[in-house]
């Protein structure tokens, strides 16, 4: 694919990948890193690329792991994560985005990890057999996360009042 | 009490499709995409213009610092530092976090140094490392990233930036002149000038770039703050001998 087709690709997948990134509970900064990594290694190998949109997910989000790992920072989010603190302490971020998104991605970090996985591949319009194949993962454990994050998220948006907020019930 | 009404799987697929253009628009306003854009070019394509010498000896430095040896870097510790404290300085931070963000920079490079596929440009990945550790340093990054940003890259007002230099007693009296002659510069020439002082000549265009200044902006404007230098430093009266000072 020629320069200018991976011009397009930066604008378009920018900040999509970023915002991917935020719902899986990575906050706005350590995103934008990721990103500009993962996108600059695709500049890198843009000529081999097949499927540069999930390409560029599955390596921004590695990047993301392994710059954790090398600042020894993992471990000190996982213990903040086993011990609920996340509910608003990886939410001082936010402030990038709108209320009523805020609170979207809000809901989405506090799904389970691999239901917040799942549902940010499938947010970004990825289907199952897609996202089974992008993760490693059979596709009915992809459906079955994904069946119990729509639900939690459904059961969120009804007791957050959400939904009547938006105009969905009245 | 009645349990809340769950929203039917439609209004969830409605919510989740506004959600995803609307909260990427809000955040594509907090991102500099073409900034990114040149800092990848510079990292990718600048690399063939590198010295070879230059990048064998970052290759080997870096080669040599993975497998322990604990003195490795200290050539290029003390070769780049000063660049990469302009570098901080220029976004207008003080000379105390400039440290800061130097000394963070070299930790970067310790963490992230295995990553780095290409060693040729390691003065172009730290002066962007510097950069964005500079923005999270300051107060409001954020609103200093579009700040930044708006100047191309490069801090437009630091009145002390250069006084750091003017008063260094370990200068000659000839190179006081020379910085003082620099200060009375326009500030946005003053901020470039001080990156590239500290930059040895090959890296100008990846530093630069990474800075980002767009690609061949540097060369003409190189020559006329040089001549400008030049001419004020023959009006220096500080400056007994100025000939060809400023032409090295």
């Amino acid at each position: 694919m020629a320069e200018e087709d991976f011009e397009r690709f930066w604008q378009d997948q920018f900040t999509e990948v970023v915002v991917f990134l935020m719902r899986q509970r990575i906050r706005f900064a350590d995103a934008e890193d990721a990103v500009q990594e993962a996108m600059t290694a695709a500049y890198k190998s843009w000529s081999t690329l097949r499927n540069p949109h999930a390409w560029v997910r599955v390596v921004a989000k590695r990047e993301f792991q392994q710059a954790t790992t090398r600042l020894h920072k993992q471990r000190a989010r996982e213990h903040a994560v086993a011990h609920g603190a996340d509910t608003g302490v990886f939410d001082d971020d936010l402030g990038v985005l709108r209320q009523d998104q805020q609170a979207i991605v809000s809901l989405l970090r506090r799904l389970p990890h691999r239901q917040r996985e799942v549902m940010a591949w499938h947010i970004d319009g990825f289907k199952p057999a897609e996202i089974a194949d992008h993760l490693n993962e059979r596709v009915e454990t992809v459906r079955s996360n994904l069946r119990h994050a729509r639900q939690a998220l459904k059961g969120h948006i009804a007791q957050d009042g959400y939904w009547n907020d938006v105009g969905g019930a009245s | 009490m009645t349990e809340p009404l769950e929203p039917p799987d439609k209004v969830l697929d409605e919510i989740l499709n506004h959600h995803r253009a609307a909260s990427v628009a809000d955040v594509s306003k907090h991102l500099d995409l073409d900034l990114g854009m040149r800092v990848a070019r510079a990292e990718v394509n600048d690399s063939d213009a590198i010295d070879p010498i230059q990048a064998k000896r970052y290759a080997d430095v870096l080669l040599a610092a993975q497998e322990g040896s604990t003195h490795a870097l200290d050539e290029v510790i003390a070769e780049l530092s000063p660049m990469l404290w302009r570098v901080a300085r220029s976004t207008g931070l003080d000379r105390r976090s400039s440290e800061d963000v130097v000394q963070t920079t070299w930790l970067a490079l310790l963490h992230s140094m295995s990553t780095i596929d290409n060693p040729a440009v390691l003065p172009g990945w730290l002066a962007m490392t510097a950069l964005r550790e500079s923005w999270k340093s300051s107060r409001d990054g954020r609103r200093d990233y579009g700040r930044v940003k708006e100047r191309s890259g490069l801090a437009l007002d630091q009145p002390a930036l250069d006084e750091d230099a003017t008063k260094d007693e370990s200068l000659g009296p000839g190179h006081r002149a020379l910085w003082q002659s620099i200060r009375r510069l326009p500030t946005r020439w003053r901020a470039l000038i001080q990156v590239i002082a500290y930059t040895a000549p090959p890296y100008f265009d990846l530093v630069v770039t990474s800075l980002g200044v767009p690609r061949g902006a540097i060369g003409p404007h190189w020559d006329g703050y040089l001549a400008e230098v030049r001419r004020r430093l023959n009006s220096n009266p500080e400056s007994p001998n100025v000939e060809g000072r400023t032409g090295t």
